[in-house]
C-alpha cells in the first residue's frame, strides 16, 4: 500500500521544490516575529522591575502580555507546523497551494491581532470568555470584534491546512498503518516513518482542537450578536481545548523534524518501534483531555474530570519525552555526531522540552497545582518548553534548512557562542520565574505589591539573562539571516 | 506571493473591521452602585466603639477577638430589604447553625440618627428578639463612616420619605479583616456555609451561579444541596473529541475510496 510509482515521485519533488520555498517564508517571518514578540516580553518583565512605571501606561503591559502570549503560541504552533511538512514531503505528497492559502489566512489573522494591541486589547492571552466583552473602558468593542474575527481567520486557515495534512498522509497510509498499529500486531510492513506517525497523531488532535475553537467562537459571536450570556465555564473549557492541544502540538512538530533530521547529524536511523507506537497513540487519545489540569480551580468541575485531567496530563507528556528523550540520547550517544549550529539547537532544543516538561507534570498535579496556579511558577514551566524547547528547536529548523540550501555553515566559535548564550540565559530567565514562583509571586500582576517585593528584585535579575538571550538571538540573526538570503539566491538561481 | 497575501490580509481585515463596526451591540453593563467583593476582601476592618441594645458599650475588636463576626448593616425604619435579609440570615443560620460558638451576627444600624432603643424595637416587631450568638448595636456617626467606607457600603436619603437607599449587606470579618462580602436581599444556607468555612480559615473558590437564561450551561447546581448535575453544554465540551477523531476515519476511508476507484 505504501510504495509509490516513478510518476509520483517526480511529483513529490517539485511539491517539495515549492515546500522548500513556503519554508524559507515561515523561516523570515519567524526571524522577523521571534525579536519582536521577544522585545514585548522584555518590556514586560522591564515594567515589573518599577522602572517603567511613570514612563508608561499600565494598559501597554497587559495589551502586551496578551499579543505576547497569542504570538508566542500562533508563532511556534505555526513554524513547527511548516517544519514538519517540510521533512513530511520525503513520504507524502501535499498540496502547497492548501498550505499558501493557510499561510495568506495566518498573516490575515496575525495583522489583525497587531491591530488589537494597538487598540491596547487586553484580556490576557487566554482571552476568558467574558472578559473581552467586559473591558471596563480598557478597549472598544471594536477591538473584540477584530478579535472574533482574527480567530475565525486563524480557525479557517489551521483546520485548511490540518485537513490537508491528514488527506495527504491518508492517500499513502490507511488510518491503522499512519498509527503504526500493524507494529503492535509484529508486523512492519508497511514501513512507518516516525514523522508520519506524529503527524497524524497530531492532525486528528489539531482538528479536534480546532473544532474546539470553533464551537468557542460560535459561542461568543452568540453573545456578541444577542446580548446572552454563554456559561463562562462551558467557554473556559472549549478555550483550554484548543489552546493546549495547540501548544502541545507546537512541541509534536518539531519532534516529528527532530525525528526526520536529527539522524542526517547522528548517522544512525531513527525508526519507529513499538515503545514509541504506543507512546504517540497514547498522546492521540489522552491529549484531547489533559487540558482539564488548567481548570482546577474551578470548583464547578466534577472531581471526575479533574482526575482524568491529572491521568491524561501524565499518559501525555511521559510516555513521549521518555520515547524521545532515550531515542535522541541514544542517537549522541557513543556516535560521531555532526555538532552544528542546528543540531545543537534540535538537541537542547528537546532536552528543555524534558525539563520543561517535568515542570508541567508537577503543576498538572491536583496537590501542587493547589499552591502554585496562580503564581509565577505556571509561566517558568511554559517558558521553559518555550524558551529552551520549542523556540531553540523552530531556531534549530532554520538553520538546517538555509544550510541545507545554501551549503554554508557557520563557524564553530559562534555556533558555540549562540548556543551557549540562548541556553544561559534561557534557563537563568525562566530561573527566576520558578524562584518568584516558589516565593509566591503573583503572575500577570505588572507591578507586585509590598507583600511579594521578592518578584521586583527576580524581575531585576532577569533582566540580566534576558539581554545574554537577545544578544544570542542578534548573533544567530546576523549568522543565519545572511545564510537565508545565499539560499534565497541559491532557489531563485535553481529552484529544483 | 507573501507579499500579496499580506496586501490582501491588510485590506481584508480593515473591511472585516469596519462591518463588524457597524454591527455593534452595546457591551453589558455593570452595575457599579452594588458594593465589589473583589475590592473589600482582606481589607482591614476600623476598631470602632458600638453601643450594644443591652446597653453595654463595647469596641469591634473585643467582638472579632472572640469569634467571627458576620456583620449586617440595617436601620430601623426600613420598609424594604433589611427586614428580609436579617429573617433570611436567621433561616440560614438555623439550618446551618453554629451561631455563638463558631461565629456571631452584629446587626448594626448604618443611621447615625439611630437609638439602641429604636433599633431594639424594631428586632422585636420583625421577631428577631435575642437568637443565641446575635447582638444589635448602633455607633457614632463618624466611626460609622470609617466601617461603612471600607467595607463598600453605601446609602442615601430617598426625597419626600424617612427611608434611605441602601444594598443589603452581610460581611464577614475575621481576625479583623473582611474574609467574605455577600450583597442580596437574602442569604443562601449554602453561601453562608461557605462563609462559615472561610471564616474558618478553609478556602472557599467563588463562582457566580448562572442563572436560567445562561446559554450551554455544562452544570446545574443546587446550592440547597450542593449538587452538580449534567447538562447539555456538557455536550459541547465532548464534540471536538468525538467529531476530530469521526473526521479522520472519514477522511481517511473517503480518501482511500476515491483513490481505489
Amino acid at each position: 500500500m505504501a510504495e509509490i510509482s516513478i510518476g509520483q515521485a517526480e511529483a513529490f519533488a517539485e511539491e517539495r521544490v515549492r515546500l522548500r520555498s513556503l519554508a524559507m517564508t515561515w523561516s523570515a517571518l519567524l526571524m522577523l516575529l521571534l525579536p519582536i514578540l521577544g522585545l514585548l516580553g522584555l518590556f514586560m518583565r522591564s515594567y515589573q522591575t518599577q522602572a517603567l512605571l511613570e514612563v508608561v501606561d499600565v494598559s501597554w503591559f497587559y495589551a502586551s502580555m496578551t499579543l505576547h502570549g497569542l504570538g508566542f503560541v500562533g508563532l511556534s504552533y505555526t513554524v513547527s507546523f511548516v517544519a514538519m511538512l517540510y521533512v513530511l514531503s520525503r513520504h507524502v505528497s501535499l498540496n502547497p497551494r492548501v498550505i499558501w492559502v493557510s499561510t495568506a489566512l495566518t498573516v490575515l489573522g496575525v495583522v489583525l491581532l497587531v491591530i488589537c494591541f494597538l487598540m491596547r486589547f487586553a484580556p490576557g492571552w487566554y482571552f476568558l470568555y467574558p472578559l473581552p466583552f467586559v473591558s471596563a473602558g480598557g478597549w472598544s468593542s471594536v477591538a473584540t470584534d477584530l478579535f472574533l474575527a482574527a480567530v475565525a481567520a486563524l480557525g479557517v486557515a489551521w483546520l485548511l491546512w490540518e485537513l490537508e495534512l491528514l488527506r495527504a498522509i491518508a492517500s499513502r497510509y490507511s488510518l491503522s498503518q499512519a498509527l503504526g498499529w500493524h507494529y503492535l500486531r509484529g508486523s512492519t510492513t508497511p514501513e512507518l516513518p516516525p514523522v508520519v506517525l506524529v503527524a497524524t497523531v497530531c492532525a486528528i488532535a489539531g482538528i479536534a482542537a480546532l473544532l474546539a475553537a470553533v464551537a468557542m467562537l460560535i459561542m461568543m459571536l452568540v453573545h456578541r450578536f444577542t446580548g446572552n450570556m454563554v456559561d463562562p465555564l462551558v467557554v473556559k473549557n472549549l478555550t483550554f481545548f484548543f489552546g493546549h492541544v495547540l501548544i502541545n502540538l507546537a512541541m509534536y512538530h518539531g519532534i516529528g523534524f527532530l525525528y526526520a533530521v536529527f539522524p542526517e547529524y547522528s548517522g544512525h536511523a531513527w525508526k519507529a518501534a513499538k515503545p514509541m507506537i504506543i507512546a504517540w497513540n497514547c498522546v492521540l487519545f489522552l491529549v484531547m483531555f489533559a487540558y482539564f489540569h488548567h481548570l482546577y480551580m474551578d470548583f464547578a468541575q466534577p472531581r471526575w474530570v479533574q482526575t482524568v485531567g491529572q491521568i491524561a496530563s501524565y499518559g501525555t507528556a511521559i510516555p513521549a519525552a521518555v520515547v524521545t528523550i532515550l531515542g535522541v540520547l541514544a542517537q549522541v550517544y557513543r556516535r560521531q555526531v555532526r555538532w552544528t549550529l542546528a543540531s545543537a539547537l534540535l538537541f537542547f532544543g528537546t532536552m528543555g522540552w524534558a525539563v520543561g516538561g517535568v515542570a508541567a507534570v508537577l503543576d498538572s498535579t491536583i496537590a501542587i497545582n493547589f499552591r502554585f496556579h496562580n503564581t509565577l511558577w505556571v509561566p517558568a514551566h511554559f517558558h521553559t518548553y518555550l524558551l529552551v524547547g520549542i523556540v531553540l528547536i523552530m531556531l534549530g529548523f532554520v538553520a538546517h534548512l538555509t544550510h541545507e540550501i545554501s551549503g554554508r555553515i557557520e563557524s564553530p566559535w559562534m555556533a558555540r557562542a549562540i548556543v551557549t548564550l540562548l541556553l544561559v540565559g534561557g534557563y537563568g530567565f525562566v530561573m527566576m520565574f520558578y524562584l518568584s514562583g516558589a516565593y509566591g509571586v503573583p503572575r500577570r500582576y505588572a507591578l507586585y505589591p509590598p507583600e511579594v517585593e521578592v518578584g521586583t528584585t527576580l524581575a531585576r535579575v532577569a533582566l540580566v539573562f534576558v539581554a545574554m538571550v537577545a544578544l544570542g538571538l542578534l548573533l544567530y540573526l546576523i549568522e543565519v539571516g545572511r545564510r537565508w538570503f545565499a539560499a534565497q539566491a541559491v532557489l531563485r538561481s535553481s529552484p529544483a | 506571493m507573501v507579499c500579496r497575501a499580506s496586501r490582501a490580509a491588510l485590506i481584508a481585515s480593515l473591511v472585516v473591521g469596519v462591518l463588524l463596526g457597524q454591527a455593534q451591540t452595546p457591551l453589558p453593563n455593570v452595575d457599579l452602585l452594588m458594593p465589589d467583593e473583589g475590592a473589600v476582601l482582606y481589607r482591614r476592618v476600623p476598631d470602632v466603639p458600638l453601643r450594644l441594645t443591652d446597653g453595654t458599650q463595647v469596641r469591634l475588636s473585643q467582638l472579632w477577638a472572640r469569634r467571627p463576626q458576620l456583620i449586617v448593616f440595617v436601620f430601623a425604619r426600613c420598609a424594604g430589604i433589611c427586614s428580609p435579609l436579617l429573617l433570611s440570615l436567621r433561616e440560614a443560620t438555623e439550618i446551618v447553625g453554629g451561631a455563638g460558638k463558631e461565629y456571631e451576627v452584629l446587626v448594626l444600624s448604618f443611621d447615625p440618627q439611630e437609638t439602641p432603643e429604636q433599633l431594639q424595637r424594631f428586632v422585636q416587631r420583625i421577631g428577631l428578639s435575642a437568637p443565641v450568638g446575635w447582638r444589635f448595636a448602633t455607633g457614632d456617626p463618624k466611626s460609622l463612616q470609617q466601617l461603612l467606607k471600607a467595607t463598600g457600603f453605601w446609602y442615601r436619603r430617598i426625597e419626600g420619605t424617612d427611608q434611605y437607599d441602601h444594598p443589603g449587606m452581610v460581611v464577614a470579618v475575621g481576625q479583623g479583616r473582611i474574609v467574605r462580602l455577600h450583597v442580596g436581599g437574602s442569604i443562601a444556607p449554602a453561601t453562608l456555609r461557605a462563609f462559615i468555612r472561610e471564616l474558618r480559615g478553609d478556602r472557599v473558590l467563588t463562582y457566580p451561579l448562572p442563572n436560567s437564561s445562561v446559554l450551554f450551561r455544562c452544570y446545574r447546581y443546587d446550592p440547597s444541596t450542593g449538587t452538580v448535575s449534567a447538562d447539555w453544554g456538557l455536550l459541547a465540551m465532548w464534540i471536538p473529541s468525538v467529531l476530530g477523531l469521526s473526521s479522520a476515519v472519514v477522511l481517511f476511508w473517503l480518501t482511500r475510496k476515491i483513490q481505489g476507484g
